[in-house]
């Protein structure tokens, strides 16, 4: 099977029935065309077929993670796919974050652990913005532009209570528990056809966001040198690229603000989002 | 796709027109598997021809040269830090294997991967610099007693050293195969021919080049990436050796015992890439041809065959004559059994138990 | 396949090269070394060894950096930014 996500096809092998039919229900569709910009192969363990099974995932014949049990494939197999861009996409400049948009414009989040990104961007494709991809900002070297691609977003732990509790019909996945980041949901915020047009765009902003129990929302906007420097810590392939990676990330530091975010309150953020992506947050 | 397609494709890029999507998708594949993608860009001159692949495949083909680019920048800044360590200490230094084609910019460099550093010191000179590696922001790879001693005792290496603020990963060896096999290199001559570079780095001749390439292929255990080394050697050979330069190739082989894999190597040269060399041989053809099927086998990635019984064996005959070639039969025996129960211990208990 | 190769090989390694860009808050000047792909940040304090006379500012030597000098290796030594760039 194909999952197509826009900029990229990957060809599955060897799902089991139960991923395949997991898979059709996040992505609304599969095909089998014949050239795939990826394969991830399933196999089956040998011995431990019989004890308890374990499913290896070989990507491009090469292995990089643990074998896992059938019931926990669909996060290995989305983590696989992320592994492919991160490994192999070198026409793009690729940061760790969520990417989110709206008017046109879009923010990108930097990824830190704990900074409830994925919480944060699946509410905002909920209530009136697109998500452009949960895992990175896929950057056009020679336009700043982010790409939108169309992969869910992936849920841990509290965060999917959370989402759940908004009480809006979404495309969440079965939850997988017991992943060694905890428990795991993917929700594709909206459908292929939506996806379909979306478009390209320039960030207005990038905002390195911070979760805090019962914190009044705080922005503090950053100089370029500290914003820039921090995304280059998130950074997957910009040694990679080289100078016009440097360049790249140059000119769109000088087109973005820069922000550093504590908060508590999703909705709170969103209404200062808002004004950003509206162009009327002062300097 | 079968390998000589595979073959073919990379010996004349016209090929290239006859595949389909699904012929773009098997290739893909391969090169993808032997690590060859920026390799072929620049075999098929894809990479400055950007008209004769379709974009679905041109695109990966350019973001695996951005890859190959950023890795050859790597080797000239790993290699400069090394020189200075050697520098600092006073040693003598060769870079081997993937340093010297990177260093030397040898064709069969361009679009190629690199795993770790190699490098070639004097067998006096190994303490001194692991010691100085310790001291300096380098550490080596921690290993179980019985790896060391492998690597030690029964290799021909150091453990690798990894460099902590790079990740850089360092092989140090003083001979090009291990003290315990039954060949001997002639490690003094390769010394006594060095290369010296513009660029103060220094590197084997190319003859000892090839030696080694052909050893790393024909005396190791391990030939998955086997192909890249007969790959390696068909365009050293075709860059540095005009015809009658092949008899003193075969005099650097035979000063250190390896006749037999000469002659193999030549046949292997001449099945896969098509050469035409004609060297009088002085192995037994039935053993040539035996072993050179033995390695047209196995040195491909396994899509490219028919998984038969008599593939299965052939790579596991190569498998043991690999080990064979390295330590004396007493060893290999408990080498396996070692390596068996940990496999075993592994296959039952899960993949990831060591770790 | 393959070509023979007639001429010696005459690479010799590069000396450390330098891309140097300005970020338009004035917060710094930002370079990468094209070698080992490093990025240097050089803050406004440390732009003072570049002052040339008492009455020079920062913002002076900040606005005097501009891409012409950045992209050029002579303007950038003749700048004193090189040897800051050499330094880090």
């Amino acid at each position: 099977m194909i999952i197509d996500s826009g900029l990229h096809s990957f060809r599955i092998l060897g799902a089991p029935e139960h991923i395949k039919k997991a898979l059709v229900e996040l992505y609304g569709r599969t095909d089998e065309r014949k050239f795939a910009d990826f394969q991830i192969r399933l196999n089956r363990n040998g011995l431990r077929k019989f004890l308890k099974p374990q499913v290896s995932i070989e990507i491009e014949g090469q292995q990089p993670f643990n074998p896992v049990p059938p019931e926990k494939l669909l996060p290995s197999i989305e983590w696989a796919m992320n592994w492919c861009v991160a490994a192999y996409e070198h026409n793009h400049l690729l940061i760790h974050a969520s990417v989110v948009e709206r008017n046109n414009k879009s923010i990108i989040f930097p990824a830190q652990s704990g900074s409830g990104k994925s919480t944060l961007s699946t509410y905002l494709a909920l209530n009136g913005w697109h998500l452009f991809y949960d895992e990175m900002a896929v950057i056009d070297l020679k336009s700043q532009k982010t790409i939108p691609i169309f992969r869910p977003s992936s849920l841990k732990n509290e965060s999917i209570n959370i989402i759940a509790g908004l009480k809006k019909p979404i495309n969440m996945s079965d939850v997988t528990v017991e992943t060694h980041k905890g428990a795991i949901a993917h929700v594709m915020p909206h459908t292929r056809k939506i996806y379909q047009s979306l478009s390209p765009c320039k960030p207005c902003a990038v905002i390195s966001i911070s979760y805090r129990q019962g914190c009044n929302t705080e922005i503090v906007e950053l100089d370029k040198a500290v914003g820039m420097s921090s995304m280059l810590l998130n950074a997957f392939n910009y040694s990679v690229i080289g100078s016009s990676a440097f360049d790249s990330m140059v000119e769109l530091s000088n087109s973005v603000r820069f922000f550093e975010v504590t908060y508590s309150n999703m909705q709170d953020l969103a209404l200062f989002l808002a004004e950003l992506v509206n162009g009327s947050v002062d300097g | 796709m079968d390998k000589k397609l595979f073959l073919q494709i990379l010996l004349d890029s016209q090929v290239l027109a006859s595949l389909n999507e699904q012929g773009y998708d098997a290739l893909l594949r391969i090169l993808r598997q032997t690590d060859l993608v920026s390799s072929f860009g620049f075999l098929t001159k894809t990479h400055e021809n950007q008209e004769v692949l379709p974009v679905y495949m041109q695109t990966h083909v350019n973001a695996s040269k951005v890859f190959s680019d950023a890795q050859t920048r790597q080797v000239f800044s790993a290699c400069a830090l090394i020189k200075k360590a050697a520098d600092d200490l006073g040693i003598e230094l060769l870079f081997l294997k993937g340093a010297a084609y990177c260093l030397r910019q040898t064709q069969n460099s361009r679009g190629r991967l690199f795993s770790d550093i190699d490098i070639l010191v004097k067998v006096e000179d190994l303490n001194t610099l692991e010691s100085y590696l310790n001291a300096n922001g380098w550490k080596s790879k921690e290993l179980n007693d019985y790896d060391d001693k492998y690597y030690r005792e029964w290799s021909h290496e150091l453990p690798p050293f990894t460099h902590l603020a790079t990740g850089v990963s360092l092989d140090i060896h003083h001979t090009l195969l291990p003290t315990v096999s039954h060949y001997r290199v002639d490690i003094e001559d390769l010394w006594r021919n060095e290369l010296k570079l513009n660029s103060g780095f220094s590197v084997p001749n190319h003859a000892y080049l090839i030696l080694h390439s052909a050893i790393h292929l024909l005396l190791n255990e391990d030939v998955e990436k086997g192909f890249r080394d007969l790959l390696d050697i068909n365009l050293l050979i075709i860059e540095y050796m005009e015809d009658e330069d092949l008899e003193r190739l075969k005099a650097v082989f035979c000063r250190s015992g390896f006749e037999f894999e000469f002659d193999l190597l030549i046949e292997l040269l001449n099945k896969c890439f098509d050469c035409r060399y004609k060297l009088p041989s002085t192995s037994p053809s039935y053993m040539l041809a035996f072993w050179c099927n033995a390695y047209y086998k196995s040195i491909f990635p396994a899509m490219l065959e028919l998984q038969t019984k008599t593939y299965r064996a052939l790579r596991l005959l190569v498998y043991i004559k690999g080990h064979l070639n390295k330590m004396p039969f007493r060893l290999f025996i408990k080498h396996i059994i070692y390596k068996a129960s940990r496999s075993l211990t592994k296959k039952l208990f899960g993949d990831f138990i060591f770790k | 396949m393959g070509y023979k190769r007639t001429e010696a090989n005459n690479h010799s390694l590069k000396k450390r090269m330098w891309r140097v860009k300005k970020l338009n808050d004035n917060s710094a000047i930002c370079a990468y070394n094209i070698d080992t792909d490093k990025t240097y940040f050089i803050d406004r304090e440390s732009l003072k060894p570049l002052l040339a006379t008492p009455n020079q500012t920062i913002d002076d030597v900040f606005d005097s950096l501009c891409d012409s000098t950045l992209d050029n290796p002579d303007s950038l030594k003749k700048s004193g930014l090189l040897a800051l760039l050499e330094k880090q």
